[in-house]
């Protein structure tokens, strides 16, 4: 069986975190471990968060989902046990959760938890602008590469060649004209040939 | 008068005698490009302590490589900032405050480094240029590595305060509010690292080593401001560095369009890289490379002193440590762009086939 760990401050249901680990965990044998971090350590607090998070439980046990609940306040000793006791897991899924100065400085922070755990970390937030950038992203423009790729080739099989000649001449003579020219040509250059290359982690299919 | 002439046309032909005396030389270059730029992509910034050797390597002189890679890195910052503008994490106006020196910093290295070429010719250029490279980077290489492995037993460390502190002692006025960065600067200090930064970047290439680290440790900038105003600084510095370069005949363009033949593709790689691989392997990688670029350098520094007739090595000598240069730091270039693009596509497949198990039960 699978695992998420689930590592919020917001008690709903709705909760975007929440929603993501429960769409994640449907059907595919994967139980949700949430720790749900509160603002103080007041018994009253806890309670409330625990009655809110029980119902969910109900509700997650009728569609055939796993889901156990762990309400802590803000210390990190306490914070990180609760971390290392239910590792291993698949995925740490962060959502709204408020990591006070003081859990930071105890290693309690995005960034502490993508160093020491050896599983994926990741924020509802990241999930988001993934889900985002996935229905922006339109593929390969073959039409934009081809030009390109004609300006690249210009590049590198006429005005290559000619460096020497135009070193010469104008680029290497030392003047301010030398100067201004050579930057124009990085400009050009830089601009034809980096959106040639651009689609290269496309064609790796490092990117979608 | 004369010899300025006859100077010109040395500059103008180094080039084309170090390609035709091999015509793999190119190919190095660009490989050079391929893994700078793929560094350059992982680390954020970077990417020259590489190439700038590596060409010394090849047998450019000093201060062709650097007019080569700071023209280089001009037209990547270039690219860099259409990104960079979308993300809005700079202070213009500290950059702003230390292109101001930063520029006479640049123009101040070109100066000297041509003054080294003119005098001593092509060793003297790249001793200069060596020396510089071990002192400075040695120091920055060892203040990473031993940041990493701070990072590493205690994760989520934050940035050291000690030098926060200490440049707290020299806050001399008048103090200038930075509204995005929130912090408030000396202006005797911000222009006094600006210089530095600028010097640095015109002597070897490497300005965003001390650029962000300033500002992070010295100002107390926040990391994600100090890396977005640094980028958006390189670009201004790049095109200053190259006009400057330029103007004193020092950049052979067949240099820069075959390091960006190399860059330009290996700068994707690196930046898909890390979204995917660990913070403190990228780290850890910077910091062992730039340490094993200097020990490479040390290695070349014999040669330089044997062509200026300073110091006298047997033959055998001299091949061995030329060896050693090379072995260094192709070596570690290579594997590191090795490591890079296996975590890269390791953690891709890895990821592809989390999301498929986990798409698959949604459905």
């Amino acid at each position: 069986m699978k695992k998420i760990i689930l590592i919020d401050s917001i008690w709903d249901i709705r909760s975007p975190a929440l929603q993501y680990a429960l769409t994640a965990a449907k059907g595919t044998d994967t139980e949700i471990a949430g720790i749900f971090l509160t603002s103080d350590s007041t018994s009253k607090t806890f309670e409330d968060a625990e009655a809110t998070l029980e119902a969910i439980k109900q509700e997650f046990a009728a569609g055939g989902i796993t889901f156990s609940s762990y309400v802590t306040g803000p210390e990190p000793g306490a914070f990180i046990r609760r971390i290392d006791d239910l590792m291993p897991a698949s995925l740490v899924l962060i959502g709204e959760a408020n990591f006070t100065g003081e859990m930071k400085k105890g290693g309690a922070s995005i960034e502490a938890l993508k160093e020491k755990l050896t599983c994926p970390v990741t924020t509802a937030g990241n999930l988001a602008g993934a889900q985002a950038g996935k229905k922006a992203a339109k593929g390969i423009n073959w039409g934009k590469f081809i030009m390109y790729a004609i300006g690249s080739i210009f590049m590198y099989g006429i005005f290559y060649p000619k460096i020497v000649t135009l070193n010469g001449s104008l680029f290497m003579k030392g003047t301010v004209l030398g100067g201004l020219a050579i930057m124009a040509v990085v400009i050009v250059h830089a601009w034809v040939w980096g959106n040639t290359t651009y689609i290269l982690p496309k064609i790796f299919k490092l990117e979608d | 008068m004369h010899e300025v002439a006859a100077e010109a046309i040395d500059k103008i032909n180094v080039v084309t005698q170090i390609f035709d005396a091999n015509v793999w030389t190119m190919v190095g270059v660009v490989l050079l490009g391929f893994m700078g730029g793929t560094l350059s992509g992982f680390i954020g910034s970077g990417g020259a302590f590489l190439m700038t050797p590596g060409m010394m390597n090849l047998g450019v002189p000093g201060v062709m490589a650097v007019s080569a890679n700071i023209t280089h890195k001009f037209g990547k910052a270039m690219m860099g900032s259409k990104k960079h503008g979308e993300l809005g994490n700079v202070d213009k106006k500290l950059a702003v405050f230390l292109l101001a020196t930063a520029a006479v910093g640049i123009r101040a290295a070109v100066v000297v480094n041509g003054y080294f070429f003119e005098k001593l010719g092509k060793s003297g250029s790249s001793l200069y240029v060596s020396l510089f490279f071990v002192l400075t980077l040695s120091i920055i290489g060892y203040s990473l590595l031993k940041d990493a492995l701070k990072s590493r037993k205690e994760p989520g460390a934050g940035p050291s305060e000690k030098l926060l502190n200490l440049s707290r002692k020299f806050q001399f006025k008048p103090l200038i509010h930075f509204k995005v960065a929130n912090v408030h600067v000396s202006l005797v200090v911000l222009l006094a690292i600006g210089f530095c930064v600028g010097f640095m970047a015109g002597t070897i290439g490497v300005g965003g080593f001390i650029g962000v680290p300033a500002m992070i440790y010295v100002f107390g900038v926040p990391t994600v401001v100090a890396a977005g105003t640094e980028l958006f600084l390189a670009m201004f510095m790049g095109a200053w560095g190259a006009f400057n370069y330029g103007m004193q005949g020092y950049v052979d363009l067949r240099l820069v369009l075959l390091l960006y033949a190399g860059s330009l593709t290996g700068i994707y790689f690196g930046a898909i890289g890390t979204h995917l691989v660990k913070e403190l392997y990228i780290r850890l990688v910077t910091a062992v490379l730039i340490i094993l670029c200097v020990v490479s350098r040390i290695f070349a520094i014999p040669e330089y002193l044997q062509e200026l007739n300073i110091v006298e090595f047997s033959e055998g000598s001299s091949v061995m440590f030329e060896i050693c240069s090379k072995i260094f730091l192709f070596g570690s270039g290579i594997m590191a762009t090795f490591l890079i693009l296996f975590w890269t596509f390791q953690a891709k497949a890895k990821k592809r086939a989390s999301d498929l198990s986990f798409s698959h039960g949604s459905d």
